[in-house]
């Protein structure tokens, strides 16, 4: 199942009042479920066709690999679909950059969608140790934008 | 800072409070810091002038003194999706065109310039500050209309022609013009609260003249080609000429036909 389908499953749900979405598609399935924030992806691959013989068929897995733990712990992403701004204007200076300390309410970056702004700001102080989006770059909901590992 | 006065509109479901300034740096800045000491959904900001007016990307939004409607709505949709949020940037719109209903060519223009005889009398920057630890959405809707165009006549530096209400020949003042805007947007935002996006969009879709030829600027890349719908998002769909795409962050302007659209 490609993951643009699963991104556009995954919108869907968002824009909906809908908990959750599970989709069959032959053998492979998608269960989108979402809690109070943001959504959660998780797949089935497909079992192998051949008759089971005497011992069990493989367990399906969960196909969404984990970063490293730290990191997706503390991974800022894109409350909504826009494009990525680094800076107040084109000209202007990047909000932050790798390296450095941001304090709680400092603001990060700006979301823009149907010009409207959004300002994401950073919900805790700490380092930020990655920048993850490119400069008026579009972005998904729910993509990584930053890394900040808390102070 | 001195208090709003209630504005005693009958029609509107929200209770609209007005606090009228002199001169700020916008009107959308003081909204924000007035929500940021916990005013409630429904405050009105308006200024006789700005200093530091703007519009995307950091760009200067012009008006003399006394020249311009300009106006800021406090918004604190607990309801909404902050994903759905920028759907409030085409409403905003649609309040302003059915407000200004005696204004003859007038269109919208994505995501949300009216533009009279393809000039442009007003625009919107809305700004949202998402949730931090459970807070609802703030969203604040800044407007301006030009009300007379500046004494010395439109700056050089114009993106886009302007026009103002004295030079259509409409006789209106600012305070007249606030009170035609807010019940309609309350009208708006109410119809948008029980009833989602679909017949805000279809009346958007008929203010915008509907399919079109347009140039589309996303930050320096330039293309164009047909707008031929609103996405349920607010997204502008416009087909290049090999397929559908979706505009979100971007110029777009109308152009006279396919071919001879400027690519500058």
């Amino acid at each position: 199942m490609d993951i643009t389908y699963i991104r556009k499953l995954t919108k869907l749900l968002q824009s909906s009042d809908l908990t959750e979405i599970e989709v069959k598609e032959g053998d492979a399935s998608v269960r989108i479920t979402r809690s109070a924030t943001a959504p959660l992806v998780t797949t089935t691959m497909p079992a192998p066709q051949t008759p089971p013989p005497s011992p069990a068929p493989a367990p399906a897995a969960a196909a969404v690999p984990e970063p490293a733990e730290e990191e997706s712990a503390n991974t800022i992403t894109s409350p909504m679909v826009g494009t990525f701004y680094q800076a107040p204007s084109p000209d202007a200076d990047p909000f932050v950059k790798v390296g450095d300390r941001v304090n709680k309410g400092d603001t990060l970056c700006i979301i823009e969608a149907m010009k409207l702004m959004n300002e994401i700001e950073a919900e805790y102080s700490g380092t930020v140790t990655k920048v993850l989006a490119e400069n008026a770059a579009p972005v998904e909901y729910g993509q990584p934008l930053f890394v900040i590992i808390p102070a | 800072m001195i208090a709003p006065s209630p504005l005693h509109l009958p029609a509107c479901r929200c209770a609209w409070r007005h606090l009228a300034l002199d001169c700020v740096t916008s009107t959308n800045d003081i909204a924000l810091q007035q929500a940021e000491e916990g005013a409630a959904e429904g405050l009105v900001i308006t200024a006789r002038q700005q200093t530091k007016g703007r519009g995307r990307q950091g760009r200067e939004w012009l008006a003399g003194y006394d020249d311009a409607l300009l106006m800021s709505l406090l918004l604190r949709p607990d309801w909404l999706d902050v994903a759905r949020a920028p759907q409030l940037s085409l409403l905003a719109a649609v309040a302003l065109y059915h407000a200004l209903d005696d204004i003859d060519g007038k269109r919208l223009k994505w995501p949300n310039d009216l533009l009279v005889d393809g000039r442009k009398l007003a625009g919107i920057l809305t700004e949202l500050r998402a949730p931090i630890a459970g807070r609802p959405p703030v969203v604040v809707v800044g407007i301006g209309v030009n009300l007379r165009p500046p004494s010395d006549g439109w700056p050089d530096q114009l993106r886009h022609p302007a026009t103002a209400l004295a030079a259509l020949g409409v006789r209106c003042g600012a305070g007249e013009l606030m009170r035609r805007i807010i019940p309609a947007f309350d009208a708006c935002y109410t119809a948008y609260r029980d009833g989602g996006f679909g017949a805000i969009a279809e009346q958007w879709w008929r203010a915008h003249g509907g399919e079109q030829p347009v140039t589309v600027d996303e930050g320096g890349r330039k293309w164009r080609g047909r707008a031929v719908g609103l996405d349920d998002d607010g997204a502008l769909l416009v087909h290049d000429g090999h397929g559908v795409r979706r505009v979100v962050a971007a110029d777009v302007a109308p152009c006279d036909g396919e071919g001879d659209a400027a690519d500058d």
